[in-house]
């Protein structure tokens, strides 16, 4: 399966069906893995279902062969080629956080495994502590659906999915070892290893790597700047296990646990960096699954821990955020003819310690939802609601989805859905500052969306549109002199388009491909409680009213070649449109060989990253890497 | 006769000036001829090097330039623009967070010279080409030649955060802003010494003014950190404490400044707590008996001042609204009796006036 998957398009199951069900019956594990990682490989081992009641939503994926490679690449890196997001880099070796449809990152949910990822206390996901090769796959649904997945999901939500459970009557071995290194002394390495039973099965998959992205920058106007305090040093592992018990039950553990030690580079305005960040995380999670006939009981409990600590020495600065969350979920799911019934109660508690003060929240939710397909499945529509208690405030959520297959091919979808943010423990409790008589941020969002596909002989193409509306009401925002303060200030207006292409064929055994995505997102400031408020009319800061990407393959005889550009629109940095960072294109090739032995194969893959040595800021004052190379070999058994 | 006698008396005039006594209390050189300009400190957010000197026109009717720097010297000032000073040719800069201290004419806002001083808040001029330099984050004041433009010798205090200092009747007072600290002390400027310190029983001094009878106020506290703010009258000759004022807990009292007569205390206060009509700019007497309850200027809800100067001409009195310093700030002009008059747009963060 080539690395981009649109979802809820039948036609596409369809033809893959068949070979879906082959690969099922695949002998080893091994060669699925192997499957999954080399890119020339048509179609992947995995089924690929819709979430119940996403049935109206647009939701692209991001397969196994594109987030781990020989070559390793950053999960920012994937997600801006692939995927119609914003990644907001915060300068080399800073945090990287994600932006849907022009939410903040708070506004941005990332799941793993259904539970948020996102740090109770900041109310958001570090990117660049995450590492693509520990997923099987990534799945953007884009526009809010809280009904579905919650506070926190108003630009979208990005699920991070582990490697499945596969049971095999002969046990079986298989794995891969993945050796890199490249510009700026990177040395990176990832490890797997799986083993399937009849009964039981495991996988581990390490990582590390290491890199100093020291360099000399030369600005178009200005004097030269040495980069250094740049070192970056990353390791952990991702283990799981999987047991079938009796009466059909399946029993899962995950447990995720990385470190990250990194030195901030100085800012073109700073006359030098001595800043350290080490972040520490442990992710520990329980499933319990069932599927009996046309039922399916999901139960699932986590705990996570997240340690980030910030020393400035320049500064006397000194801070430690210490974070706890236990996650607690019941799904249940029940399918009747030509739809499905789920409903969903999560539980969260998290804690949050910082300067010796401990915060807490309690949020607790009960949602329910139905999905049924009408006229021989043409029209398929999809409601949900949700209770959802934070704190003891509630707040319901409704959420109606539809999509139309007015002809074969073609496809029409509608969504409205309610927005809604509860504020986060740094927003609440943040000490001085925090607020604890902020509201949730909440509104209502809205989107249409048409796709056509087209398909001759064994050439395959699609065009999707996507026009998306959001009102956004006390939406928070930091305010103050020497003591900052959330508020509830503004009112944003979010209004876009997103258009996707991909066309691909086949010729002689080789494969040809071509695949594009553009955004425009004007999120503006239409109302604000603040005096004379010069963003009123203007768009949010950091939030580009344009992004465009372009990527193409060719591929045959083991042999690949790739080439993505990705531009990134020019962006305000302040909220009255007075200041702005430039856009740019930044440009990357890569091009890889695998080699199949027996029961083997070895994967070589050579990238380069920033092609045209472009000159750009990721924030300001911070900027990005030059040209640099990163080269890879991927055994695998 | 009377020429040689002239000539003996201009000689033993030289002579005696040529060997003045080393005691001589150093003074701060004259402001800059007056022209009505006034600049404005933009400090920028911290961490996006986007401060900005702001030039608002003698004629009020015109706009604002928003940063006179970059268009003049065609590069930005850099992260957390402090402070300006006059050093007797030129404009001394302040930028904290760059670590650097740019000299500019303060004529035409060229560009002279650039040094590297670590987190510098401050710079008092003391005299025969020497100035010094209050530090944040350190126990450090740098001593500078105004001529070489270096850093000739550095001064260690027992607290960190030396911030505010004044040159007073020959001494240069400092005040470190540190929240175990409860003294001000005194630097003999011509001997490069701490000479000693006054214990002002009220901890975190911050600022420091002279009023018109020679007497000293002084602004204490860090409230975040526990210290309630508190203001000081010290005689500086005899260490007596004349007045202390304790404002309550959740208040931020800071940018304190004397109008054109320095008989009224100005300052600017925040309460976070205490909602619309609590926070703005205060005055009081140097003679009053208790703090004002209400504010001369009240700041509207979510209005946080961040810049207050006093005209010495005109006496109107310049505020500063940095706008969540998202955004360009606004400088806002009242009469002394508290009319607005006028607002500019400025940089992002106006945290300081100027007053050419």
């Amino acid at each position: 399966m080539r690395c981009l998957y649109l979802l809820n398009k039948k036609f596409l199951l369809k033809k893959y069906r068949k070979a879906v069900g082959t690969l099922l019956l695949l002998p080893t594990a091994a060669t699925a893995q192997l499957r999954d990682t080399l890119p020339e490989q048509v179609i992947s081992g995995k089924r690929i279902v819709a979430a119940p009641g996403t049935a109206g939503l647009k939701t692209l994926s991001i397969d196994s062969d594109r987030l781990l490679r020989p070559a390793l690449t950053d999960i920012s890196r994937i997600l801006t080629e692939n995927l119609p997001v914003f990644v907001r880099n915060t300068g080399i070796n800073g945090p990287a956080t994600l932006s849907i449809r022009g939410a903040s990152a708070a506004q941005s949910m990332v799941l793993w495994e259904g539970i948020p990822l996102q740090n109770p206390a900041m109310g958001l996901t570090d990117l660049s502590l995450l590492q693509s090769g520990l997923f099987q796959n990534i799945r953007l649904t884009s526009g809010g659906s809280p009904a579905l997945w919650g506070s926190g999901n108003v630009g979208g939500v990005l699920q991070l999915e582990s490697e499945k459970p596969r049971f095999s009557q002969i046990p079986e071995t298989g794995g891969f070892i993945g050796l890199g290194g490249g510009s700026f002394g990177l040395f990176n390495g990832m490890a797997g290893l799986r083993r399937s039973g009849p009964k039981t099965s495991w996988a581990v998959r390490a990582f590390g790597s290491r890199a100093d992205y020291s360099f000399d920058y030369f600005p178009e106007n200005g004097p030269q700047k040495h980069i250094n305090n740049a070192l970056a040093k990353q390791y952990g592992f991702l283990a799981q296990g999987a047991q079938q018990l009796q009466n059909g039950f399946l029993l899962r553990q995950d447990v995720w646990a990385m470190q990250s030690q990194r030195g901030i580079p100085p800012a073109l305005f700073e006359a030098q960096s001595v800043k350290q960040q080490r972040d520490e995380a442990l992710r520990i999670r329980l499933g319990l699954e069932k599927t009996a006939g046309r039922h399916e009981l999901r139960i699932a409990g986590a705990f996570m821990r997240e340690n980030l600590f910030y020393e400035d020495a320049d500064v006397k600065l000194e801070s430690a955020l210490r974070t706890a969350t236990f996650f607690g979920r019941a799904q249940y799911e029940y399918r009747f003819p030509k739809g499905r019934f789920f409903a969903d109660a999560p539980l969260q508690y998290s804690l949050a310690d910082t300067r010796g003060q401990s915060f807490s929240q309690g949020r607790l939710a009960l949602a329910a939802g139905a999905e049924k397909s009408f006229w021989n499945e043409k029209l398929t529509a999809s409601a949900a609601l949700r209770a959802e208690n934070t704190d003891a405030k509630t707040v319901v959520l409704p959420g109606a989805n539809l999509r139309w297959r007015v002809l074969p091919g073609s496809l029409l979808r509608a969504s409205v859905q309610r927005s809604y943010r509860a504020p986060t423990l740094s927003e609440l409790y943040y000490f001085p500052g925090g607020n604890q008589d902020l509201k949730p941020e909440i509104g209502w969002s809205g989107e249409v969306g048409a796709r056509q596909d087209f398909r001759k002989n064994s050439w395959q193409a699609s065009v999707e549109a996507t026009a998306f509306y959001r009102d956004i009401r006390d939406w928070i925002i930091w305010y103050g002199g020497a003591i900052w303060t959330p508020h509830n200030i503004a009112r944003v207006h979010t209004k876009g388009l997103e258009l996707e292409a991909e066309g691909r064929g086949s010729f002689s055994g080789n494969e040809i491909g071509l695949r594009s995505g553009f955004t425009y997102t004007q999120a503006q400031t239409v109302e604000s409680a603040a005096p004379n408020d010069g963003s009123v009319g203007c768009q949010i800061p950091h939030t580009p009213l344009t992004t465009g990407r372009i990527s193409g393959w060719i591929s045959g005889k083991g042999f690949r070649l790739e080439g993505a550009s990705v531009y990134t629109g020019y962006r305000f940095i302040t909220a009255d449109e007075s200041a702005w960072i430039p856009g740019y294109w930044l440009h990357s090739a890569s091009a890889s060989y695998a080699l199949a032995l027996r029961k083997q194969t070895l994967h070589f893959e050579l990238r380069c990253n920033n092609l045209s040595n472009e000159k750009y800021l990721s924030v300001a004052g911070r900027p990005g890497l030059p040209r640099h190379f990163v080269a890879g070999v991927m055994w695998g058994f | 006769m009377a020429r040689k006698n002239c000539i003996a008396i201009a000689a033993a005039l030289a002579l005696l000036w040529g060997c003045k006594n080393p005691d001589t209390k150093p003074v701060g050189p004259v402001a800059p001829a007056a022209t009505g300009d006034v600049l404005v400190v933009c400090e920028g957010s911290l961490g996006n090097g986007n401060s900005a000197l702001t030039k608002i026109p003698a004629d009020s009717a015109q706009a604002a330039s928003e940063d006179v720097f970059y268009a003049i010297n065609g590069q930005q000032l850099g992260d957390i623009f402090q402070s300006i000073s006059y050093t007797g040719k030129e404009l001394a800069l302040c930028i904290n967070n760059s670590d650097r201290i740019y000299f500019i004419n303060p004529s035409d806002y060229r560009l002279q010279h650039t040094i590297s001083v670590a987190k510098p808040r401050y710079l008092v001029p003391t005299g025969g080409d020497r100035a010094y330099v209050s530090s944040l984050f350190s126990n450090r004041v740098f001593v500078l030649d105004l001529n070489a433009h270096a850093i000739t010798d550095t001064l260690f205090f027992p607290y960190k955060n030396p911030e505010g200092m004044l040159l007073h009747d020959g001494l240069l007072y400092v005040a470190a802003w540190d929240t175990a600290n409860a003294f001000l002390y005194r630097i003999n400027p011509v001997q490069k010494r701490v000479a000693d310190s006054i214990y002002l029983g009220r901890r975190a001094p911050q600022t420091i003014l002279a009023d018109k009878a020679q007497n000293l106020w002084i602004v204490s506290g860090n409230d975040p950190q526990g210290v309630r703010p508190a203001l000081t009258c010290l005689n500086p000759k005899s260490g007596a404490i004349l007045a202390q004022y304790d404002f309550p807990a959740g208040k931020e009292v800071m940018k304190p400044c004397l109008n054109p007569t320095r008989d009224t205390l100005y300052w600017l206060s925040v309460d976070y707590y205490g909602g619309a009509g609590q926070s703005g700019v205060f005055r009081m007497p140097i003679t009053a008996t208790a703090l004002p309850q209400t504010p001369f200027v009240a700041a509207e809800n979510l209005q946080y001042f961040w810049a207050l100067g006093i005209q010495p001409g005109t006496g109107n009195i310049f505020i500063g609204d940095p706008k969540g310093f998202t955004q360009r700030g606004e400088a806002l002009m009242y009469n002394p009796a508290g009319a607005l008059l006028k607002r500019w747009k400025t940089g992002v963060g106006p945290g300081a006036f100027y007053f050419l």
